[in-house]
């Protein structure tokens, strides 16, 4: 990622530009994850002060599933309503619909990655890792 | 002196002495008072005051009165409610002032804000009118929480918008100077809808205390907003302008990512927790809060997901958070409500640090878009840190802030038999995660390296954002010291196994949803556009409604304008042809002719007479 010669500045290195990390702290969350998973027979032995009829119909893997499904339906719902509901940045001044072609998507003054980006590189995932 | 003042008197003293003043001593002064404020607020109330009228455990102290047209008013009022948003907004103002700090000290160093030409971003030159105003505004938000009565509130309602607007003018553009107007015109109609209620009221009962409004608290069958008739619906809809209410919403998710970087974090402090102080003041347990709420944590969240300006995704993360303290409000019992006011608080904090982070960013960058944005985490690791940690609490981690305040909501909700409110809710949790607790660290700090090389914001910033995420994390831990200040007595203890496991597994897996959804290209990109939303109702349809209706009315009045005139004109013409100056009724006739005429009428005369 510093092999643009004219960039006098040194470039700092992040522990997200090593895949290793990267890997190591994806191993790690996915690690928690099975570990909550496995969690869920703690949660039998005990006591529900507020049930709730979803968690006594359902039983088991309640949150898990409730949370991993609620992602995907956030999304799967968001991306129709964005082909509906998108428009030009300066829509209000007088502008109209959303022309992809005109958008550059990420600007990189870096000068890696630039053109359309995909939010590519999860590696950040700081929460999972907490 | 100190111990009787009412709270808001010395900001607005304090804005005085701000206004004419510089350097170091503007300094202490703006730090000065929100610890003087608050000496003087503990002094004042902190012993002798009981939970609300409205749950009847007991009466507010009245600690000043005025008379005005034979109603009683009354400016300082103080129970258990309004001291807890009492402290909070010495707080909020302190961590405010204390970001705020660097306003008139240069371009901070190391800030790279000039390469996308925002070279004074942080509004320098205006840097005396953002502290006199964000000092007003504080102040203007105590007067309200202290108000005993409509008309005292009416009075600092209107005053929120007036003083606060300052810190969207600040910025000097011509986007904000257009936001700001919009913001100022929709805040005062929320006023005048107040005063209206308020007067119909103080006509139908004689009194004008702020008090309950909606019929009694949760259990009473005979409340309810219909039976509370007209008065307490203009209330509620000037309430809930303030608090974001569905349709109502836009002028958040416009005004804050239009403010500078430190007008923001006061803007995001005041306002909305106001309008939900006054709810649960007025309409505590009025059940179609419950609805209006719910919809308020589901909506905005799609949007955020979409939406490209970071700060403009945490203004919809805002209505998303007071829904859940709507929804409480809604539900009524002592529960529910301290858990909506205790949301209210850790909100300012949690939401004030990130509202900071991100400002930090857009001091240092200029920039606040996803798209412009990413890798910060290597020059900014402090500021990327922090902004976790706000992340994690808003997004109700344990050990952090949220954990402890919005699961009194929902358990409230369960315990009220309110299953589907609390299935929504439960996935607007998973909505928090994905678009406070992931996207905007994610999108900020880390996900593609935007090649912006700056440096930590100035050392202020830090400070204020370090004692925010203290606050969040204190909250968190000792969440029974917290409680002890909210105004009804409960028995809740969130740390049990069950809670902490099953909110980690509903996170963890969400994230786990997330990591997904990016891996498999189903997460959508962020886009340089709008999404439209309500808002398209005052700036397109209304604009356009009055163009089109002008240009009919204009049509038929050009018509009807034509006819008339045509009218005229033929009436003119037609008089002109007979009496103008050649017209045969306007000719001078010789008195020989009219001698003939005479002849002639009298031989017709004779004619008739002898047949």
């Amino acid at each position: 990622m510093s092999g643009h010669g004219h960039h006098e500045v040194k470039e700092p290195v992040g522990w997200m530009d090593k895949p290793d990390t990267v890997k190591k702290l994806f191993m790690i969350f996915y690690a928690i994850c099975a570990v909550l998973f496995l969690s869920e027979f703690v949660l039998m032995g005990t006591e529900n002060a507020h049930p709730h009829p979803l968690e006594e119909s359902m039983r088991f893997f309640v949150y898990p599933v409730y949370g991993f499904i609620s992602f995907w339906f956030l999304v799967l719902l968001a991306r129709p309503m964005r082909t509906l509901l998108i428009r030009s940045e300066d829509y209000y001044e007088g502008g109209g619909a959303y022309d992809p072609d005109a958008d550059p998507g990420h600007v990189s003054t870096h000068g890696h990655g630039g053109g359309h980006g995909t939010a590519s590189d999860p590696g950040s995932d700081e929460e999972g890792g907490a | 002196m100190l111990g009787s003042m009412p709270p808001f008197v010395l900001f607005f003293l304090g804005a005085i002495v701000v206004a004419v003043t510089k350097g170091a001593v503007r300094k202490t002064v703006v730090l000065g008072i929100p610890i003087l404020g608050l000496i003087n607020l503990i002094m004042t109330a902190g012993a002798d005051v009981g939970a609300p009228s409205a749950i009847g455990e007991s009466v507010p102290q009245v600690y000043l009165t005025l008379e005005l047209l034979g109603y009683e008013l009354q400016p300082y009022r103080a129970d258990k409610l309004s001291l807890l948003f009492g402290y909070l907004f010495h707080i909020a103002a302190f961590l405010g002032f204390i970001y705020a700090l660097h306003l008139g000290d240069g371009t901070p160093d190391g800030s790279v804000a000039s390469e996308v030409g925002e070279d004074d971003i942080i509004g320098n030159e205006k840097a005396g009118m953002q502290h006199v105003s964000a000092m007003l505004y504080a102040g203007s938000a105590l007067g309200a929480v202290f108000a005993g009565d409509f008309i005292t509130l009416f009075v600092f309602w209107e005053l929120l918008a007036i003083t606060s607007v300052f810190l969207v003018w600040a910025r000097k553009s011509d986007t904000a100077y257009a936001t700001g107007f919009r913001y100022l015109i929709i805040h005062v109609v929320s006023g005048v809808l107040l005063l209206s209620g308020a007067l119909m009221l103080a006509h139908q009962t004689g009194s004008i205390e702020f008090g309950h409004v909606a019929g009694e608290l949760h259990g009473d069958e005979g409340g309810g907003l219909a039976a509370a008739g007209l008065p307490a619906l203009l209330l509620l809809i000037a309430f809930g302008i303030k608090a974001g209410f569905p349709l109502a919403h836009n002028w958040i998710t416009e005004a804050y990512p239009e403010s500078t970087p430190t007008g923001t974090v006061f803007l995001s402090a005041f306002t909305t927790k106001v309008a939900v102080y006054a709810l649960a003041r007025s309409f505590g347990g009025l059940d179609e809060l419950i609805w209006i709420g719910t919809a308020m944590t589901f909506f905005p969240i799609f949007f955020a997901v979409l939406e490209n300006d970071l700060r403009r995704v945490l203004g919809y993360s805002m209505i998303n958070q007071i829904g859940f303290m709507v929804a409480g409000i809604g539900i009524g019992t002592a529960m529910a409500v301290n858990g909506a006011v205790a949301h209210a608080f850790a909100d300012v904090i949690f939401k004030g640090l990130l509202f900071m982070s991100m400002g930090a960013v857009l001091t240092m960058t200029g920039r606040t878009k996803g798209t412009d944005l990413g890798g910060l985490y290597k020059t900014m690791p402090l500021t990327a840190t922090l902004c976790i940690v706000g992340a994690s609490a808003i997004s109700a981690f344990p050990l952090f802030s949220a954990f402890v305040t919005k699961s009194m909501i929902m358990v409230a909700a369960i315990d009220e038999h309110h299953y589907i409110v609390w299935l929504f809710m439960l996935f607007a949790s998973a909505g928090v995660l994905e678009h406070a607790g992931i996207k905007i660290p994610y999108f900020a700090f880390f996900a593609h390296d935007s090649g912006i090389r700056t440096k930590e914001p100035p050392k202020n910033m830090l400070v204020a954002m370090v004692i925010g995420g203290a606050l969040c994390v204190l909250i968190g831990v000792f969440p029974g010291t917290f409680y002890a200040l909210l105004p009804f007595e409960m028995d809740y203890h969130p740390y049990d196994t069950r809670h902490v496991l099953t909110q980690l597994q509903l996170l963890c897996f969400g994230a786990l949803g997330f990591i997904t959804l990016v891996k498999t290209g189903v997460y959508p990109d962020e886009k340089r556009a709008v999404h439209i939303d309500a808002e398209i109702l005052y700036r397109k349809l209304g604009p356009w409604l009055v163009t089109t209706v002008g240009s009919v009315v204009g049509a038929i009045d050009r018509a009807v304008r034509t006819a008339v005139m045509g009218l005229v004109h033929s009436a003119l013409g037609g008089l002109g042809r007979t009496h103008g100056e050649v017209g045969p009724l306007a000719r001078s006739w010789a008195s020989g002719s009219m001698v003939l005429w005479v002849a002639l009428l009298l031989a017709a005369y004779l004619l008739f007479y002898l047949f």
